[in-house]
C-alpha cells in the first residue's frame, strides 16, 4: 500500500507497514471473511486466540447486544495449538501481512507449552498473550493479579524468542501496575486492553442472558473508559502500547495515538462495518498529511504535552 | 458481498410484520433459498449490530430481494420506518441454504409464523423446477399464515392451522401414508422440527431445519451464534455456527 506518510510501526523486532490490526477474535480469514479488502492492507493480521488445548467454547447464548456495543462469552473455542501449527498456519503464508498469533491458556504451563510448540516459527511475526483468560486457580484473569501476570509473562518470555505482546485485562485497580510488570518481564508491547466484565439479565426468563452468566463488553461504549487506561499505561512504561477498545472510525484511532498508543486494534466494529479497518488506515494517513506530519510516530502521546 | 442498497418499497403485511423490497440485482442473482443477509438500516452505534434476516424472495428479472420480518426490537423497529429511496447496508447472501436433491419430485415445507418467510423462496424455487410442494403452515392467528394464497396460486398444496391443539405435522403424516416425499424442510418452531424429525426417522426422507440465533458477524468469524450439535460419533461436546455451518441443518444434527 502506498501512503502519503510513514505509517510503519515497530513492535519488538517486528515491523508493521501501518499501525492497524484486528483485535483477536473479531476478524477471521479465508472462508470466514467478508472479503471486502485484501488482508495485505493491514498492519498485521491477528488470529483468533488459539488455546493450548482443544476446547468447544461456552454454551450458547454467547453474545448479547447492549447500548453501544455487545457482550460476548464465546469462551475461546479452539482446535488447539498443535492443530493450528500443523493445519492452519501454512494458510497464512502468502497473505502479504505479518501474522500475530494470539495464544490463550488457563495455567502458566499452557502458555509455556504453547510457545514451545510454536518453536519460534519464523512465519509468526509476534505472539500476543491473551492474559484475560481465567486462570484455573482463582478464576480471575491472569492480568487481574500482578503476581499471576508476572509468573505467566516470565514463563512465556523464557519459552520463545518471538516478540511478545501482553494483552491486559481492563478489570484491574491500576492498569499501570499491569503494564509495568509486563515491561519488567520482557514483554515487547502491551495491548490495552480487553473486554470489560459485564452481564445482562433476561427479564422474561428471569435469569442471566448469556450461557456463561458473564462475558466481556466491547464496542464504542467502552472507548472512553479504555482511553483512560491507555493514557495511564503510557505514563508508566516505555514499551509500545497497542490500544484496543471501542474503535469505530479513524478519529477514534487518532485519539488513541494521541493518548500514547503506538498501534491500534479494531475489534467488534468489524462485525458491523467490514470496511472499518481500511477506513481507519486511510483516515490516520490523511490526518497526518493534513496536519503536516511525516510519520505516525510524531503524534504518539502528543496529548500528554 | 457488502453493499449499500436502495429500498424499492415496504409494505405492512399485518400488525407487526413487514415486507421490505430492495434493489439488489447481484444478490437476487446469487441467493439460494434458505440463505440470509445481515442488514443495517441506521447510523450510529445504537443498535450496534447488523440484523440477520432470511431471504423471503428474489426476482432476478427485476433485480430485487424481499425480506419478510417481524418487528421484535429496536433494530426491526428502525427497519419498519424505511421507505422507498432509503438506503441500507447489507452483507450477503450468507450461510448454507436448503439442499434440493436433483431427483426431488415432491417436498414438504413446514413453517410456523414468521418462520414461513424463508420457505416461500424455497417453495417458489421448487415449483419453478417442477417439484410438487406441500406446504404445512401453522400460526397463532390467520394473519400470520404468510403466503397461503400465493402458494396455492403457484400450485402448491397448502394445509394450515391456527388451532394450538393441532400439530400441522399430523397433516403431513397423513399425506405420507398416501404418497412418498423426497425431502422436508422446516422453520419457525422446534416442536414442528421435532415432529418432522420423527417422520423422517419413520420414512427415511432427508429433513432439514432452518435455525435462528442472535448473530454478531453473520460470516463465521465471531463464533457467537452457535447451537449444540448432536450425534457426534466420539460423543464430545460440539457447537455449530448457525450463520456459517447453517442456518439450514440436517435435522439429526441439531434437533435431539
Amino acid at each position: 500500500m502506498s501512503y502519503q506518510t510513514d505509517l510503519s510501526v515497530r513492535i519488538g523486532s517486528a515491523v508493521f507497514q501501518n499501525p492497524v490490526m484486528p483485535a483477536s477474535g473479531t476478524y477471521d480469514y479465508f472462508e470466514n471473511n467478508a472479503d471486502v479488502f485484501p488482508m495485505s492492507e493491514l498492519g498485521a493480521v491477528m488470529v483468533k486466540s488459539v488455546h493450548r488445548c482443544v476446547r468447544p467454547g461456552n454454551p450458547p447464548p454467547r453474545i448479547t447486544e447492549v447500548c453501544g456495543g455487545m457482550i460476548n462469552a464465546v469462551g475461546i473455542p479452539s482446535i488447539g495449538i498443535e492443530a493450528f501449527m500443523e493445519r492452519e498456519l501454512s494458510r497464512y503464508e502468502n497473505i502479504g501481512a505479518p501474522v500475530v498469533l494470539s495464544i490463550s491458556g488457563n495455567t502458566t504451563d499452557h502458555y509455556r507449552e504453547a510457545l514451545e510448540i510454536v518453536d519460534n516459527d519464523p512465519r509468526i511475526a509476534a505472539v500476543e498473550l491473551n492474559f484475560s483468560c481465567p486462570n484455573v486457580g482463582t478464576g480471575l484473569a491472569f492480568s487481574s493479579d500482578v503476581k499471576l501476570l508476572e509468573e505467566a509473562a516470565k514463563t512465556a518470555r523464557s519459552a520463545t524468542r518471538l516478540p511478545l505482546i501482553a494483552k491486559l485485562s481492563p478489570n484491574v485497580t491500576d492498569i499501570r501496575d499491569s503494564a509495568r510488570v509486563s515491561e519488567a518481564c520482557g514483554m515487547d508491547a502491551v495491548t490495552v486492553s480487553n473486554t470489560f466484565k459485564a452481564m445482562t439479565i433476561d427479564i422474561r426468563k428471569q435469569r442471566p442472558t448469556l450461557g456463561n452468566i458473564s462475558g466481556g463488553m466491547s464496542g464504542p461504549a467502552v472507548k472512553p473508559q479504555n482511553m483512560y487506561l491507555v493514557w495511564q499505561a503510557s505514563t508508566a512504561v516505555e514499551i509500545p502500547i497497542i490500544a484496543c477498545g471501542g474503535i469505530s472510525c479513524w478519529q477514534d484511532a487518532v485519539e488513541y495515538l494521541l493518548a500514547g498508543a503506538t498501534a491500534v486494534q479494531v475489534g467488534s466494529i468489524n462485525f458491523v462495518n467490514p470496511l472499518c479497518m481500511r477506513e481507519v488506515i486511510e483516515g490516520i494517513d490523511r490526518y497526518l498529511a493534513d496536519n503536516g506530519y511525516k510519520s505516525v510516530g510524531e503524534i504518539r502521546g502528543l496529548a500528554h504535552r | 458481498m457488502y453493499q449499500t442498497l436502495t429500498v424499492a418499497g415496504q409494505t405492512r403485511v399485518c400488525a407487526d410484520v413487514l415486507s421490505l423490497e430492495l434493489r439488489a440485482p447481484e444478490l437476487a442473482a446469487q441467493s439460494q433459498p434458505g440463505q440470509f443477509v445481515m442488514l443495517r438500516a441506521w447510523e450510529g452505534s445504537v443498535p450496534f449490530l447488523m440484523r440477520p434476516i432470511s431471504i423471503n424472495a428474489v426476482d432476478a428479472e427485476k433485480g430485487t430481494l424481499t425480506l419478510l420480518y417481524k418487528v421484535v426490537g429496536t433494530g426491526t423497529e428502525l427497519m419498519s420506518r424505511l421507505v422507498a429511496g432509503d438506503s441500507v447496508q447489507m452483507l450477503g447472501p450468507l450461510g448454507k441454504g436448503f439442499p434440493i436433491g436433483k431427483d426431488c419430485r415432491r417436498v414438504a415445507v413446514i413453517g410456523r409464523g414468521i418462520g414461513i418467510a424463508p420457505l416461500r423462496f424455497l417453495a417458489e424455487t421448487c415449483l419453478a423446477r417442477g417439484i410438487e410442494v406441500y406446504a404445512y403452515l401453522s400460526a397463532k392467528e390467520p394473519d400470520y399464515l404468510f403466503h397461503r394464497e400465493l402458494l396455492v396460486s403457484l400450485g402448491a398444496v397448502v394445509r394450515t392451522t391456527t388451532d394450538p391443539a393441532v400439530h400441522i405435522t399430523d397433516a403431513f403424516a397423513e399425506d405420507l401414508r398416501e404418497k412418498p416425499f423426497d425431502a422436508a424442510y422446516s422453520c419457525g418452531s422446534n416442536r414442528l422440527a421435532r415432529a418432522m424429525r420423527d417422520l423422517h426417522r419413520q420414512y427415511g426422507f432427508p429433513a432439514y431445519v432452518s435455525l435462528e440465533e442472535h448473530m454478531a458477524c453473520g460470516i463465521g468469524a465471531c463464533k457467537g451464534c452457535v447451537c449444540r450439535e448432536y450425534g457426534r460419533e466420539d460423543g464430545t461436546e460440539h457447537y455449530a455456527r448457525v450463520c456459517k455451518d447453517g442456518p439450514v441443518f440436517d435435522v439429526e444434527r441439531v434437533i435431539p
